[in-house]
């Protein structure tokens, strides 16, 4: 895929800024959203993982300091670490996408945690997921449900 | 309620430095590289045996030693209030179940088995539900703290449950290694995270192969 196909994907899959009653584009709000999705789980699963690539095209650096979604009961910003072959997650205040740079959520690392799904959700469902930026705008944005695979995880090197 | 969790977190956490060190003994006995084979995790020529165990599965039956005896078992430890690492933890397992299934003599005497560390939310109809999930054939195994700690103690799992939340919820911190089990009931080899399962179905033949000869 060309870099602008990727770029024009992105922009399709975006959002609505709301921000004060008034809408405004993605890149004004500072924040770009890439391919989110959230991993389809078990029927019974009361807890969900969403991901996605936060880019950052401005100049400054800008924080994402909260999440929610209206298809869960609540939404926390956590981190995945394994440390000693301990695997921990650690709940995060704020999410700081570097200027001109770029913040991924993935399996294995930061991610969404969506607790109390409404309804049960299967691949092939969206959810709507806002984002809370640092300078008070709202980022609001739909979420494809998917299968997970085996190899994501594979990829994950720091 | 808090202070048994934490009680059996720190004795979990002792008996994982127990085997940590046990680990480190058995390495530092076998430093001749011509006699020790280069597969990352593996224990071997000096496997851990496993004691008695009493844990119950996914169907209500009985889950302990005899249970691995006679197969290989890989084994994880997490819980199902897990939204990242035991999804794609058990999604790798499954990838390396239908790696091994694309050679039917291969996945012969191989199971897969999910231990809950958990296991007050993690009920048996919870644990079905979630296990075959990911694999029909899949075992989710759970039991309460003491005979969990039975297990975990010995094959230097941890786990630390954190303080719950208003709403009761709380997270577990767990071992994100996955386990390998010998049919004769001995811990021999640990897959450590991020796994990649197709290196790891290459690496459970080359275990099986040296075991063989």
């Amino acid at each position: 895929m060309t870099r602008n196909a990727v770029w024009k994907g992105q922009l399709t899959a975006l959002l609505i800024l709301t921000l004060a009653g008034t809408t405004a584009t993605a890149v004004e709000s500072g924040l770009v959203i890439g391919e989110p999705w959230v991993r389809e789980g078990p029927p019974n699963a009361r807890v969900l993982a969403g991901y996605m690539v936060l880019r950052n095209p401005t100049g400054k650096i800008q924080t994402v300091v909260g999440a929610s979604s209206p298809a869960f009961n609540s939404v926390e910003m956590h981190r995945t670490e394994v440390e000693e072959g301990v695997a921990r997650m650690r709940e995060q205040d704020q999410l700081q996408i570097p200027a001109d740079g770029q913040l991924a959520l993935e399996p294995g690392g930061y991610h969404l945690m969506l607790m109390g799904a409404q309804q049960s959700l299967r691949a092939g469902d969206t959810v709507e997921i806002v984002l809370e930026l640092g300078s008070g705008a709202k980022l609001s944005f739909p979420a494809p449900v998917r299968k997970g695979t085996a190899q994501e995880h594979a990829h994950h090197h720091h | 309620m808090l202070r048994r969790n934490l009680r059996y977190a720190l004795l979990s956490l002792a008996g994982g430095l127990a085997v940590v060190l046990g680990v480190q003994a058995y390495l530092g006995l076998s430093q001749d590289p011509q006699a020790r084979p280069q597969i990352p995790g593996l224990l071997w020529p000096n496997p851990k045996p496993i004691g008695e165990f009493s844990l119950t599965d996914h169907r209500g039956e009985a889950f302990g030693l005899e249970s691995l005896k006679g197969q290989w078992t890989f084994l994880f430890f997490g819980y199902t209030n897990c939204p990242d690492v035991c999804p794609v933890t058990l999604a790798v397992m499954n990838h390396v179940a239908n790696q091994l299934s694309e050679e039917p003599a291969k996945q012969d005497n191989v199971q897969f088995a999910f231990v809950t560390v958990d296991p007050e939310r993690d009920t048996q109809e919870q644990l079905a539900g979630f296990i075959s999930y990911f694999n029909e054939d899949f075992v989710g195994v759970g039991g309460p703290d003491d005979k969990l700690v039975d297990l975990t103690r010995q094959l230097g799992i941890v786990f630390i449950r954190s303080k719950p939340e208003a709403d009761g919820s709380y997270l577990v911190d767990h071992t994100a290694s996955i386990l390998l089990v010998n049919p004769s009931g001995e811990l021999i080899a640990l897959f450590r995270a991020p796994h990649d399962p197709v290196e790891m179905a290459q690496r459970f033949d080359r275990i099986r192969e040296l075991v063989k000869s």
